[in-house]
């Protein structure tokens, strides 16, 4: 290995050798990743028959209800789906067990403490007032059922060809989907019971530091020096999670990468890093080990959700978008650094902070660049959430509001959360069409991150040190946490193929519901807190300030954003309302 | 990886300046936030929604919204009763998704050195 002038990115040059499986970093993010996701298959696959049975049951008792008519959505066809919904791997014990075990710090208001505890007396009071919410929910949906069921039973009296009828039933069912949604939500928060999350907090943490310290000891790093620096890193990832789960800051979808690095720079710019936490302060580490169980929920039949229209919105405009905004950036806007423009385009055009990691990592940005391009990314979505909503609000016509209206904001919000609740303050359905707009994006980050990477390795990386690469050289160079990433894209992919092809729905309760949800994204979103306190922990607001002179990244993202939205909005439009009308009368 | 090992100002301003950002922070989460809410148009609303459909506004990724999979279900259900012929892998749709990589080779290669 060596390192590039001036700069300290490590780059591969030269030979490979089969040591670099056990005392390389990439290939421990790999191994790292893999186990868990073999832990997760082996704790929930010998559960796949019971899913499967559960499923055929439910299809057993819905199906014929469900496919009465192809005029409008019965009532069994919105039972069969909810009840397809409910099958989840994750819901076995272990799946709870895990659950706790890697549970965040909880939601709280004003008392930060009520993260971490709630006694029993809380936890009855709380209930009590869900409990009284929920009752009034669950009578105001049973009300609506009733009346949708008797203009369903009308409209089907006439054979389903009576057009004023089935708009009654449509209309009936619609009020009653309504408060069905509400009755769920209410329900939802009926479950309480007390917690004390902070020895569970302490076992994870301990775990977390021996699983990392061993890949530390095999690259020839400290163990003990690693573990004890790690405590330190392992709370401020705590204590960003306690910020991001406080009511204000959820509302203002100030997530925890903003809290990881923020908390990490106000300390090493303030009190300073302490030197025994240094060992510990492993950004990349962290990040490729949470990108390759990230590439598990890259499922690539989830595409087809929303069919061709969804896929021109999210894979034709986005590349479009990446391609002009990084072309802007080098020729116009003159950015002096490649791996900096190439985060931000990204970030902007694909799914923000999630493809700002993958992209950092794939083209070996520096700390500053990640740091830089997340936080343009949580300001605009910030700002984004909010307008985007008023604007189509105000100037969409109504019968557009949901579905162009979902499509872009699904399309240009950067974050998913932010999305999701910029959709649902539209309605449900835009909230719907917003959220696979964007899950369909986020599938995209495994293309986009392979592409980065085999161009800075093939094209940039040969400039800089002026070397021809032959197909060896680019294999020595390409990052190789890269391979796990797309490996476990592909191989869950084809798993969750091959479960659906056996019965609708199995693929979303074994994989979405087990291996993604119920293991990876419990251990994913650590990683990622991990890595920002490490970013943080090692960055200087001087060096930051480096990289924003002239305001450039910030006119690259403005450009960007602006060109993105304009497209979006062009291309659904056509798609959704000119190509595929009778796609988007069916949602 | 680059280490500031030494603090940018002294130890007791340090910590001073530490404190008061947290306690800054603190005071934002529970008083000048909500007493923003009302003031900036639509957040109010979107706050209702947030609250009573528990999203959390701050996830980064698909996985963490149930909407998605909630959307996910309705919506590829809903093609498959109501236009199955738009649903799958149809010629239009790999058309879409040829495009998509032709873009992205072609672009790629063409990219200002």
């Amino acid at each position: 290995m060596g390192e590039q002038s001036g700069s300290k990115v490590v780059v591969d040059v030269g030979k490979w050798e089969w040591s670099e499986l056990i005392k390389k970093e990439d290939w421990w993010a790999v191994w790292l990743g893999f186990f868990i996701l073999l832990m997760g298959v082996l704790i929930y696959f010998p559960h796949a028959d019971e899913m499967k049975t559960e499923l055929v049951d439910i299809e057993g008792k819905y199906l014929a209800d469900a496919q009465k008519t192809d005029k409008f959505k019965t009532i069994g066809w919105y039972q069969l789906n909810d009840a397809k919904q409910g099958v989840k791997a994750k819901n076995i014990g272990a799946g709870k067990w895990l659950a706790t075990f890697s549970k965040k710090p909880y939601g709280w208001k004003t008392n930060p403490l009520d993260a971490f505890f709630m006694t029993q007396e809380a936890a009855d009071a709380k209930k009590a007032s869900a409990v009284t919410k929920y009752e009034s929910a669950k009578a105001a949906e049973e009300t609506a059922l009733t009346a949708a069921q008797a203009a369903e039973a009308t409209a089907e009296a006439a054979g389903f060809n009576d057009t004023a009828l089935n708009e009654a039933a449509k209309t009936s069912i619609a009020d009653w989907r309504n408060a069905w949604l509400k009755a769920s939500k209410a329900k939802a928060k009926t479950k309480v019971s007390p917690y004390n999350q902070v020895g569970w907090l302490i076992f994870l943490g301990v775990c977390f530091a021996v699983f990392f310290g061993v890949g530390m000891a095999a690259m020839g790093k400290s163990f003990k020096e690693f573990v004890i620096g790690f405590s330190f890193v392992y709370l401020v990832a705590v204590l960003a999670y306690l910020a991001s789960s406080q009511a204000t800051m959820k509302t203002y979808g100030v997530g925890y990468a903003f809290w990881a690095i923020f908390g990490g720079m106000l300390i090493s710019n303030t009190v300073g890093t302490p030197k025994w936490a240094m060992p510990a302060v492993q950004t990349e580490y962290y990040i490729k080990t949470g990108l390759v169980l990230l590439g598990a929920s890259i499922l690539f039949e989830k595409i087809i959700t929303i069919g061709t229209a969804g896929i021109f919105v999210a894979w034709v405009v986005t590349p479009t978008v990446w391609l002009v905004t990084y072309w802007f950036g080098q020729k116009i806007v003159k950015m002096p650094s490649k791996r900096l423009n190439a985060t931000i385009c990204s970030d902007m055009s694909v799914c923000g902070v999630s493809a700002a990691i993958a992209t950092a990592a794939a083209c070996k940005a520096k700390k500053e660049e990640l740091t830089l391009a997340v936080g343009l990314s949580l300001v605009f979505t910030s700002i984004m959430m909010i307008v985007m909503p008023a604007i189509i609000k105000s100037t969409f016509p109504v019968d557009k509001q949901l579905i162009l209206g979902g499509a872009w904001m699904g399309g240009t919000i950067d974050a998913t959360g932010a999305v999701a609740a910029a959709g649902a303050f539209l309605g449900e359905k835009a909230l719907y069409v917003a959220a696979t707009i964007k899950m369909i994006q986020n599938v995209l980050i495994g293309v986009i991150a392979f592409c980065v990477a085999l161009y800075f390795t093939t094209r940039v990386e040969v400039e800089e040190t002026g070397r021809k690469v032959g197909p060896m050289e680019i294999w020595f160079r390409f990052p190789k946490f890269v391979l796990g990433f797309i490996g476990a894209s592909i191989i869950f992919s084809l798993i969750y193929t091959s479960l659906n092809s056996q019965v609708a729905g199995l693929g979303p309760a074994m994989i979405d519901q087990g291996v993604v949800k119920g293991m990876g994204d419990f251990f994913r979103g650590w990683f990622f807190a991990l890595s920002f306190v490490s970013i943080g922990l090692a960055t200087n607001f001087r060096e930051l300030k480096e990289h924003f002179v002239g305001g450039k990244p910030l006119i690259l993202y403005a450009f960007g954003q602006s060109f993105n939205l304009c497209l979006t909005l062009i291309v659904a439009y056509i798609m959704f309302y000119l190509v595929f009308p009778e796609l988007t009368a069916t949602i | 990886m680059n280490s500031n090992d030494k603090p940018q100002m002294g130890l007791i301003k340090g910590w001073a300046v530490l404190l008061s950002v947290c306690c800054f922070v603190y005071l934002f989460a529970v008083k000048i936030g909500p007493w923003l809410l009302p003031h900036i148009w639509g957040l109010e609303k979107i706050a209702e929604v947030v609250e009573e459909q528990n999203i959390d506004a701050g996830a980064y990724y698909y996985t963490e919204i149930e909407g998605a999979y909630q959307g996910q279900q309705y919506l590829s259900q809903s093609l498959q009763l109501m236009a199955p012929d738009q649903y799958g892998l149809t010629l239009p749709f790999l058309l879409g998704i040829a495009l998509c990589l032709l873009i992205l080779y072609f672009g790629m290669k063409s990219l200002p050195r």
